[in-house]
Formats: C-alpha cells, sequence, structure tokens
C-alpha cells in the first residue's frame, strides 16, 4: 500500500495500489450488475412495477408504443455511463475523481428511483433482481470511500482538500440540487402552464394552438368565470379587513401583562391547526340547516323561518368565507403580536412622557410603526385568498354560486378534461397574483438595500 | 426580520396603559373575553362533545343537549373501520421525508445566498420569494403529467417532492435571512483556518440556525400535513392516501353519522394538535419568521 | 482536474436536469398515441372497424404483464354496496392467489370526480365501476377504454345477458362495458305519513301529487325531501317532469342536444316544476344536503316523499323499511308514452390496464350469475343477467320490475343520457332555477349556449 505522492495533492487525486484497484473493480462490478439487473428484473419473478425495467424490456423486446415514461431511459443510460466510466477508470492508470464521482451519482440516481417507487410494490415481497439493483447502487456509492478515505477524512477533517474547488464555484454546488428540484417542479411548470393556456388540450390527443380563444370565451361568455371572479374578489376584500382588524385588536389586548392571557391567545390561534378539510367538515356540520349548530340553536330561540346556510344561494359564499376568517384571526394577531414585541419601548416611552392618551398613542404611534406589519398581512392575505381552494371543495364543490378561481379551475381541467382552458384561468389567477407578488417582492428589495 | 432573540415579551405598552386600568373595567374585559374565546371555540367544542356520544342520542335530543351516554365507540370505528389509523400513518410517511428534504435543500440555498457574493445572488432570492406566493392551481396540469411520466403517479414519491419542491422557496427565504444574521467574520476565519465550505455549512452555520430550522420545521408540518389537494390529484390508492383525503372517504362512508366523521376529524388533528401544544413556541415564530421582517 | 471534474459533475446534472424538463413538455410518445387518436377520428366516419382494430392492439401490446395483481377502483362507498364489493374482492381474493385484487373503494362523489384523472394517469387501474350511457361513452371517445368484445364472446354473455344491456354496452361495434344490475326510480313514501295527511291513495296524476302535497304541508309535514347538494338529485326532477309533459322521444332527443334549451316543451316542463315549487311541494335549501342527509326529515316523519333510485334503501335504516314505499312518477299528459329512469351500472377496464388477462379475468367474474344472484339477493338491484334466480325476490322488488316492465321507454338518466359537459351545465341551471325560478329566461339561455358550444366542439 503506498501512500500518494505529494506531487499528486493539490490537482487531483492519484491513488495506487490495491485501494486503486478495488475501488474499480467494485465499481465496474456493481455497474455491471446494475445493468443487468435493470433489463433482466422482469424475468426474475420481480413484480416491481418498475417502468425502467419494463421500457427497456419493452423496447429491447419489441413492444412498440409501449413507452409510458420515457425518461425511464435516463436509469439503464446512466446505469451504463457507470460501466463506461469504470473502464476508463481501469484502463487509465491514474484513477481520477471524475470516473469514482461519477459512478457514485449513478449509484445515487439509482437510490432514489428504488426509494421513490418503493412503494410501488404492494402486494408480493420483492424479488431477488430488486435486491441485487439495491445492492449494485450501494456499491456504486461506496466504492467512493474505499477508495477514497483520505478524501473524505480532508473534506471533514481541518486538513485542505487535495482538490479544491474555486470559491467561485461553490455558490453553485450549494444551489445546484435545490434549484434543480425547484425548477422542474415548479417553475417548469409555470412555464408549462402559460403554453397550455393558448391550446385546446383534452389530456389524451395533442394539445392543439388556439391562441388567445380561451381567454377571449372566458371574458366574454363563461359566467362561471364571473362568478368566480366576484367571489374571489368577496374572499379577497373580508380577507383583507376583518381578519386584520379583528386580529389586530387581539393583538392590542394580548400584549398587554393579563392573568392567562396566553390561554386566551391558545384559544384563539389553536383554528390554525386545524387543516382545511377539517375545518371544513366541521363548519359544513355547523352550517347544516337541519342538524346544524347555528340552525338548532336558533329553533330553540324560536327564530323562524330557519336560514338555509350552505343551502341559500346568497349566503353560501359568505358562510364559506366565514369559516376561512375564523381561521386566518388567529394568524394575524400572532403576527401583530410579534410586531408589537419589536416595537421599540423608548418611542412609547417618549410619546407617554410627552402626555399622549392611549388612542393618540395607538394612531400615531403605534399603528404607524406597525405599518410595515400589516402591509405584510395584507399581501399575505391577498394571496391566501386568491388560493382559496380547500374549503369551497370539501364544503360546496364550487355549487350554490361558491364557484372560486381556484375550483373552477380544478373542475375544468380534471372533471371536463378542458385543460387548455383550465390552464387559462390558472394563468388569470397568477397574473394578479402577481400584482401582488410584485408588490411584495419590491417591498423585499427596498429592505435588502438597507442591509 | 424577527429575531428570536428578542420575542421574550417587551411590556412597554402594557406598562403605559396599566396604570390606567381599573377594576371593574378589568372585570369586565375577562367577562367578555372569556365569552368570545368560548364562542370562537364553539365548533371546535361541539365537534369533540359530538364525537363522544351516539347518533341516536343525538336525533332525539339534538345537538344543544348534554349527552345522556358518552362513548367512546365512535374514535374505535373511526380508528379501525374508517381506516383513520392507516391513513394518518401514510400522512407521516409523506410528511417527514418532506420535511427532512425541504430542509437541507432550502439550507443549502440558503447558504449559499447569504455567504456568497454572485451576481445572480439576489435574482435568485427573489425567484425564491417569488415563488412562495405562487398560486399553486398553476402547477397542478404540469405536475399531475410530470408524476405520471416519471411512473410516481400513484406513490409517497410523488406527493414528497411537490412538498418538498414547492416549500423550498418559503424555507430558502426564512433560512436565507436568519444565516444573514451570522457574522461572516466567524465563517471567514474559519475559511482561513482551513475548513471546507462543506463543513462550514454543516458544523457552524446549521447548528447556528437550528432555532429557525425548529420554528420552520414545526409550521411546515403542520402545512404538509393538512395538505389536500395534492393529496386528490396525484394519488389513486385509498391505502395511501393522507389522513385529509382519507376524510373524504370517511364522510361518503358514514354519511350522515355525525360523531364518527367529526371523531375521524379530531383523530387527524390530534398529530398537528401535539405538535401546536409542545412545540407551541417555534410554531409561533415559524408563522412569524417569514413575514415579521 | 479538478475543474474538469467539476465540469463533469454540471454535465452530468445538466444532461438529468434537460432529461428531466423534457418530460414536462409533451413528448413524442403522447404524440404518438395522440396521433392513433386523431387519425381514428378521422375516419371513424367511414371505415372506423379498421381503425378501431388498430388502436386496441396498440393498446394490448403495452402490457408485458408483470404486475399481477389487479388494480380496481371502486365507487362503493356508502356502507352496504361497500360491504358487496369488499366480499367480492375477498372471494376472488381466496381463488385467486396469484392474481389478487387491490382495491380502492372511496366515495362516489369523489369517485365521479377523480375518474377522469385515473384513466389518463399511469398506472391506470385495471377495472373500474362506472354508469352505462353517455358518460361511458365520452371516455369511449376519447380512447380510455379498453375494447372487451373478446372477454364478452369468450365468456358467451351474448347468451345471458339481454340484448338491450348488450346494445348498451356497445359503441360502434365492439363492447366496452359490462352492464350488471339496474335499478329502478320511484317516488318513495312513508305510508304512514300519508295516512296521517289523510290521503287514502297515491298520487296518479300531477293534479292528485299537487293535492297530496296540499294535505301534508297542511299537516306540517314538508311534502317532497330531496338533498341536491350533488345536484343530480334535482335532475331526477327533470327527467321525470320532461318526460310526463313531452313524451320520452322529446327528453332523449333534448338530452342528444338535438333540441334546444330554449324550445317551447322545456318551457312547458319548467312551468310544470314552477306549480310544484310555487305549492310549496319541496324541502327548504334542497342543496343544503347531500341525497343521504335528505333522508332525514323522511325517517324523523318531517318529510313523506323523495324522489330517488332505489338504492335509497341502501342508507334507509332498516327498522322502518316496513314503512317505506313507492309509487310510479304521476302521468302529467295521458297521451305521451310513459318513460322510466331505470340507470345501469357496471363495470370496464380502462385503455392503459396493465394486467389486462388479469382485468379481464376479474371483469368476466364480476359479471358471473354467482355475484349477480348475491347483489340481487343483498342489495336489491336487478340482474342484467337472465339467468339470476329472481323467484325469491320481495313484493317491494317485484313491484319494481313490475313498474320497470310496464314502461314504454327506460332512459338512462339526465347525466348517463346527455353528455358530461352539458350535464353539469343543466343540473347546475336546475339549481338555480330551484332558487330563483323567475330567472328562467337566462337559465334557458345559458344552457343554450352551452349546447352550442359542445355542438361546436364536437363538430370540430
Amino acid at each position: 500500500m503506498s501512500a500518494p505522492s505529494a506531487a499528486s495533492f493539490g490537482r487531483h487525486i492519484r491513488v495506487e495500489g490495491w485501494e486503486f484497484t478495488v475501488s474499480v473493480l467494485v465499481g465496474l462490478g456493481c455497474g455491471v450488475v446494475l445493468l443487468i439487473a435493470v433489463v433482466f428484473l422482469p424475468w426474475w419473478g420481480d413484480n416491481l412495477t418498475l417502468n425502467a425495467a419494463r421500457i427497456v424490456s419493452d423496447n429491447l423486446y419489441g413492444a412498440a408504443g409501449a413507452l409510458t415514461a420515457p425518461w425511464l431511459w435516463l436509469l439503464p443510460l446512466v446505469t451504463l455511463l457507470a460501466v463506461v466510466l469504470g473502464l476508463w477508470g481501469a484502463l487509465k492508470s491514474d484513477y481520477d475523481g471524475v470516473a469514482a464521482a461519477g459512478m457514485t451519482l449513478v449509484g445515487l440516481v439509482g437510490l432514489s428511483y428504488f426509494l421513490l417507487t418503493f412503494d410501488r410494490r404492494t402486494t408480493s415481497p420483492p424479488g431477488a433482481g430488486y435486491w441485487l439493483a439495491l445492492l449494485a447502487c450501494l456499491g456504486l456509492v461506496g466504492q467512493f470511500a474505499l477508495a477514497h478515505p483520505r478524501v473524505i477524512v480532508a473534506v471533514w477533517g481541518r486538513r485542505r482538500l487535495p482538490w479544491s474547488l474555486p470559491k467561485s464555484a461553490w455558490p453553485l454546488v450549494f444551489l445546484l440540487p435545490p434549484l434543480l428540484l425547484y425548477f422542474v417542479w415548479i417553475i417548469a411548470p409555470t412555464v408549462y402552464t402559460i403554453y397550455l393556456s393558448f391550446t385546446d388540450w383534452d389530456s389524451v390527443s395533442d394539445p392543439r394552438y388556439i391562441g388567445l380563444r380561451n381567454y377571449v370565451y372566458l371574458f366574454t361568455r363563461d359566467r362561471n368565470f364571473t362568478e368566480s371572479l366576484i367571489n374571489n374578489l368577496r374572499w379577497l376584500i373580508v380577507f383583507i379587513t376583518v381578519p386584520t382588524t379583528l386580529g389586530l385588536a387581539m393583538a392590542l389586548i394580548f400584549n398587554t401583562e393579563m392573568r392567562g392571557g396566553r390561554w386566551y391567545k391558545v384559544s384563539f390561534y389553536a383554528p390554525l391547526v386545524l387543516s382545511l378539510p377539517v375545518i371544513g367538515l366541521i363548519w359544513a356540520w355547523v352550517y347544516n340547516p337541519r342538524l346544524g349548530l347555528i340552525n338548532q340553536f336558533l329553533m330553540q330561540v324560536g327564530v323562524s323561518p330557519l336560514p338555509g346556510w350552505l343551502g341559500d344561494r346568497r349566503l353560501a359564499i359568505w358562510c364559506v368565507i366565514a369559516a376561512a376568517v375564523w381561521r386566518q384571526v388567529g394568524y394575524v394577531m400572532v403576527l401583530y403580536l410579534a410586531g408589537l414585541k419589536n416595537l421599540d419601548p423608548t418611542l412609547l416611552d417618549a410619546a407617554m412622557v410627552d402626555g399622549a392618551n392611549r388612542w393618540q398613542l395607538f394612531r400615531f404611534v403605534i399603528l404607524p410603526l406597525l405599518a410595515p406589519v400589516t402591509t405584510i398581512i395584507i399581501v399575505i392575505s391577498i394571496i391566501d385568498s386568491l388560493r382559496a381552494f380547500d374549503l369551497v371543495a370539501i364544503m360546496t364543490r364550487g355549487g350554490q354560486s361558491t364557484q372560486v378561481l381556484a375550483n373552477f379551475m380544478y373542475m375544468e381541467a380534471f372533471n371536463n378534461y378542458r385543460m387548455g382552458y383550465g390552464a387559462a384561468i390558472a394563468v388569470i389567477l397568477f397574473l394578479i397574483s402577481l400584482v401582488f407578488i410584485g408588490f411584495y417582492l419590491s417591498r423585499v428589495v427596498k429592505e435588502e438595500l438597507e442591509y | 426580520m424577527t429575531t428570536l432573540a428578542t420575542a421574550k415579551p417587551v411590556p412597554a405598552i402594557a406598562a403605559a396603559t396599566r396604570h390606567r386600568k381599573r377594576r371593574p373595567q378589568r372585570t369586565f374585559m375577562y367577562l367578555f373575553l372569556t365569552a368570545l374565546t368560548l364562542l370562537w371555540l364553539l365548533p371546535i367544542f361541539a365537534a369533540l362533545v359530538t364525537s363522544f356520544r351516539t347518533m341516536d342520542d343525538i336525533t332525539t335530543n339534538g345537538f344543544w343537549t348534554w349527552p345522556e351516554t358518552w362513548t367512546t365507540d365512535n374514535f374505535v370505528r373511526a380508528w379501525t373501520a374508517a381506516r383513520v389509523s392507516k391513513y394518518l400513518l401514510n400522512s407521516f410517511i409523506i410528511t417527514l421525508p418532506s420535511l427532512l428534504g425541504m430542509l437541507l435543500l432550502s439550507s443549502m440555498a440558503a447558504y449559499a445566498l447569504a455567504r456568497f457574493r454572485f451576481r445572480a445572488n439576489l435574482w435568485l432570492y427573489f425567484l425564491f420569494v417569488a415563488g412562495t406566493m405562487l398560486p399553486f392551481q398553476i402547477l397542478m396540469l404540469p405536475v399531475f403529467r410530470l408524476t405520471n411520466r416519471l411512473g410516481l403517479y400513484d406513490t409517497y414519491g410523488a406527493l414528497i417532492l411537490i412538498h418538498t419542491a414547492f416549500q423550498i422557496g418559503f424555507c430558502t427565504f426564512v433560512l436565507r435571512n436568519f444565516m444573514k444574521t451570522v457574522p461572516s467574520e466567524i465563517l471567514d476565519a474559519a475559511e482561513v483556518d482551513g475548513c471546507s465550505e462543506l463543513r462550514i455549512y454543516w458544523q457552524m452555520v446549521l447548528p447556528l440556525t437550528l432555532p429557525a430550522l425548529a420554528a420552520l420545521a414545526t409550521l411546515e408540518f403542520t402545512w404538509v400535513f393538512n395538505d389536500y389537494l395534492w393529496a386528490i390529484i396525484l394519488l389513486r390508492s385509498d391505502t395511501l392516501r393522507p389522513v385529509t383525503a382519507g376524510l373524504a372517504t370517511l364522510r361518503g362512508q358514514y354519511n350522515t353519522d355525525w360523531p364518527v366523521i367529526t371523531a375521524g376529524a379530531l383523530l387527524a388533528t390530534v398529530p398537528t394538535l401535539l405538535v401546536f401544544v409542545f412545540l407551541q413556541r417555534y410554531f409561533i415564530q415559524g408563522l412569524t419568521l417569514g413575514s415579521g421582517k | 482536474m479538478s475543474r474538469q471534474l467539476f465540469w463533469s459533475l454540471v454535465g452530468v446534472i445538466l444532461v438529468s436536469l434537460a432529461v428531466l424538463v423534457a418530460c414536462a413538455t409533451p413528448t413524442p410518445v403522447t404524440v404518438e398515441v395522440t396521433r392513433e387518436v386523431v387519425r381514428e377520428v378521422q375516419v371513424t366516419v367511414e371505415v372506423p372497424k379498421e381503425v378501431r382494430v388498430e388502436v386496441t392492439k396498440e393498446v394490448i401490446k403495452e402490457v408485458p404483464v408483470m404486475a399481477r395483481s389487479i388494480l380496481y377502483n371502486s365507487y362503493a362507498g356508502d356502507p352496504k354496496p361497500r360491504a358487496f364489493d369488499e366480499k367480492t374482492i375477498a372471494d376472488w381474493n381466496a381463488a385467486h392467489p396469484d392474481m389478487p385484487v387491490e382495491a380502492s373503494i372511496i366515495a362516489h362523489e369523489d369517485f365521479k370526480q377523480a375518474i377522469r384523472a385515473y384513466l389518463t394517469a399511469d398506472p391506470a387501474p385495471d377495472v373500474l365501476t362506472w354508469f352505462a350511457g353517455n358518460r361511458t361513452r365520452f371516455f369511449v371517445r376519447r380512447g380510455l377504454i379498453r375494447d372487451i368484445s373478446k372477454m364478452w364472446a369468450d365468456n358467451k354473455f351474448d347468451e345471458v345477458y339481454a340484448p338491450g344491456f348488450k346494445a348498451l354496452a356497445t359503441t360502434d361495434g365492439k363492447q366496452y362495458f359490462l352492464p350488471t344490475s339496474y335499478y329502478w326510480w320511484a317516488i318513495y313514501y312513508r305510508p304512514s305519513l300519508f295516512e296521517k295527511a289523510g290521503i287514502t291513495k297515491t298520487p296518479e296524476t300531477f293534479d292528485e301529487l299537487l293535492d297530496a302535497c296540499a294535505k301534508l304541508n297542511a299537516v306540517g309535514i314538508t311534502p317532497i325531501t330531496i338533498g341536491a347538494r350533488f345536484k343530480w338529485p334535482a335532475a331526477g326532477w327533470f327527467d321525470y317532469l320532461n318526460m310526463r309533459t313531452n313524451g320520452p322521444q322529446y327528453h332523449i332527443d333534448l338530452t342528444d342536444l338535438k333540441v334546444p334549451y330554449t324550445d317551447e316543451g322545456v318551457r312547458k316542463t319548467f312551468a310544470n316544476w314552477r306549480r310544484l315549487i310555487d305549492a310549496k311541494c319541496f324541502i327548504e335549501n334542497p342543496a343544503a344536503f347531500d341525497w343521504q342527509e335528505a333522508i332525514d326529515p323522511m325517517v324523523q316523519g318531517q318529510a313523506a316523499m323523495y324522489l330517488m333510485g332505489q338504492f335509497i334503501v341502501d342508507s334507509y335504516p332498516d327498522e322502518l323499511e316496513n314503512d317505506l314505499d313507492f309509487f310510479r312518477f304521476p302521468i302529467i299528459d295521458p297521451n305521451v308514452p310513459i318513460g322510466e329512469d331505470a340507470p345501469t351500472d357496471g363495470y370496464f377496464m380502462s385503455a392503459r390496464a396493465r394486467n389486462s388477462e388479469g382485468g379481464e379475468a376479474f371483469l368476466a367474474y364480476l359479471g358471473s350469475r354467482e355475484v349477480q344472484q348475491r347483489a340481487f339477493e343483498e342489495l336489491g338491484r336487478l340482474p342484467t343477467r337472465t339467468d339470476v334466480d329472481i323467484s325469491k325476490a320481495s313484493p317491494a322488488i317485484q313491484k319494481g320490475i313490475k313498474l320497470i316492465q310496464s314502461a314504454d321507454f327506460i332512459a338512462q338518466f339526465y347525466d348517463r343520457d346527455t353528455t358530461p359537459p352539458m350535464a353539469e351545465a343543466g343540473m347546475d341551471g336546475f339549481l338555480r332555477f330551484w332558487d330563483n325560478p323567475d330567472d328562467l329566461d337566462q337559465i334557458l339561455a345559458d344552457l343554450e349556449a352551452e349546447r352550442q358550444r359542445i355542438l361546436a366542439e364536437e363538430g370540430q
């Protein structure tokens, strides 16, 4: 066993001797095993619906049109890459980091794939092929440790790395994984939806480009759209007024030192932890015209006729909004409480010394100081009211004139197979929010510049 | 941002107003607050009482009566026959990895944004901030197709990935601001000492960020745990459904049997409630972290 | 070297990124499948058969059967049908340990909404519960349902299924659906409440119905209950009023989108409906309840009648079933033939089924005499097979069978006879009318606009 020469430090690792051989052999072996396993899985009695295997087998063994998840070519392809890298490492006498890192990457891809599809295998125990492939992936990851214990030590230890990344590359190392996920799951879909909104698409045949027709129809012909828009607007107006004032009032009350204040506070923000489906369920029951909490009470008081709440077209949307407000007040209160705690006490003291009464103190000192918090709360309320979906979906399914944009979009896209049309609704929603997102961002920019 | 260090009460206003308070006024305020609080919690309280009584009892006596008999049978039925136990397990299987993933990834992004100066820094930061406000509807169709294509439809993985990705924006935003408060001199000194960036991130910055991470984790836990939309879009099997989506099935199964339904709904709330009760401080901090800049 | 290492890492990641992004856009695969479908549409007029064959070939080939389990999605969410479904699956699994059914039983209304996603997803379920009629054809037209003609022929279903049901399962000469049971619609009522109100015989004409309403109202009983939260119960009223007013042929033309909604006949139907509303026949706020919740007033003796399918007994308390009877929807115009709603339920296989072999076998089992016999005995659903022993039927079921046999025409149901988007808009309109009958002109104009839109879309 030979230690790496001093000269090999600094630019790249040169591992010689048995570590090198073992590492390359392990990597190569695992790559080959993985390749075989992936290709032959279906014949090894494994009922895993491992798409990769199916696709390779379908295409190798001639079932045309069978591709359902073409990207899964990636797994066998990358596996192949591992084998190539292994071979390259073996043939080149100085086994450098690229081959090792590449094989490690392959192993990681494979592992995450196995992890993510694990719950697909619901009935029978995994077959031999499955375990073999899994083992191979583990081996690919492990070979790195075999050949480069020193690298690992260097990364974690205080020693300088044998090879070091330029400082400018580090942000990329940290940013790439999150950005990758963010890009694939958030940004690309947003762009794709915008594209879809210009098409007519029933989710089966090709999207057909139809220009602005979806938008024209939305704005000129669709009463549901107008209804949803108005409902969102109602939601929005209530959301920026009611919870904000109520929450501020609560915050001011609870900011004083009072006995048991904690418990009062807790009860007001308790609804925050309930999930929206649960809130929808409970409130649907509260509103039930016959057995519901409210009407049972009104009945005993002797009110007649009893209101229909969710069954009454004029009341329904307000009922849904009320349930949402119930949840929101606590949130706003918490934010204001935090804001109050951050106020500079000296300012208040100064005001007190100047002989301000409580109202003046509130109106001219506290309120202006809370302005940043208020802005944030309003922006959050607006965005939340535009996103409103769960409560409507649970309580009325958009019936009874309670349709909101989010649910309308869901219904059009997934119920009527008008994906392009649904996308257009989503884009409108996006554009409306964009105004507020922009506003929010500009605030953030301002703060950044103050730094 | 709300620094956690100052999160202890500064009773300035309290001090300012206290000396004016008189006894009757105070009593009145307590009475008023108590009444308000009771009214506020009435739906939850009523649901709780209802879940312990029988449907027969309700149909004969109505909701506004004290139950004649108390029974835990509803919870047993919801837990077993209505499969709430299974749904709850699913919720955990989905929530915990998402939580881990989003905290890890976003702390990496946040570290890069907070520590390094490079041209796209601010733009990337805005990208993440904008994402926190994105209406998720715009993602529904493509994400449905994407998961389908990746062979992830009807797997836990589908939900884990979308939750992780969707929350990265918010977490990065919060963590980056928090990491900015860590003086860079310490980190630079460590670097001079020969510490690699990886190690600075893992062994210095992350421990320092722990309070923010804890607050975020509790908050995100309730968010992901309470998700409903993605569960109904990306899952087909009843056996994989999280508890929020499972409740809908429950509703269909026990249509007019409100005690069982409310019992199920309450059971579904228990985990978030526990988090709330035991990690309340973090939860509240989490709420204010994002917005109380 | 370090640079090289770095860039190769970046390269690998970028490549995978590119591939992932490519997935978000339509890839050649869809295009391939799609091209088939598009061609199908174009050629249907001339030679539908050839193209159909091609499409099914494509679909069958897709499946190298690895997943041996059968994915089954069911809407039997109500307690009794759920128990029935679970027993059926347990029986199958006991007999076929190598090919177990993996069932997901979810609530009816959720299922109706989710099925659209199921059928375009991967893996799609192999076998699904569904409704005959246009609701099936909608999917057939989009190539989402598998042709099961072979299964139909292999099991010699022609011999045991009545031709009417086979016709219902057939589109363009191929079977896509397996009808397994049907049921009747009628006005269910509580005889004891009728007695209390002094109603001696069940209404046979519209005037008698109005009269009964008046008598019930007089003693403080709501005449008719209905839970229209999910809209379709209101469509039952429209179906019957329209068939009794204008005759079944007119109704079927209307649901086929051949008659405009602004037509005089439709107005006559709504005028009759309005008479019922004005006479305060219905429970208040119908849209606040789902259909099971609306049974409660009946159970508690506060409402007397409910226009509902036979499945009402699934949710009706057993101990009160001896005080539950039904009668035929009253005659409005004695000159028109009598039409009845008798919706047919059944199963189909999705075109993307992975386990086609298992799915077909399971489907054959679901269509077997054994299962239908059980459905008949346990749920009271009428069998579609002619060889099911119905001699031991209860009086109620015999009455139901007679109700259907004496009809001149059998309709499915509004949301099964017309196209899904029209059904959605139509039922919305019915509820709007219910809330505000004065708004009729606007409602009919909206419905007509929707009909035009759908016609234009289909014409493309």
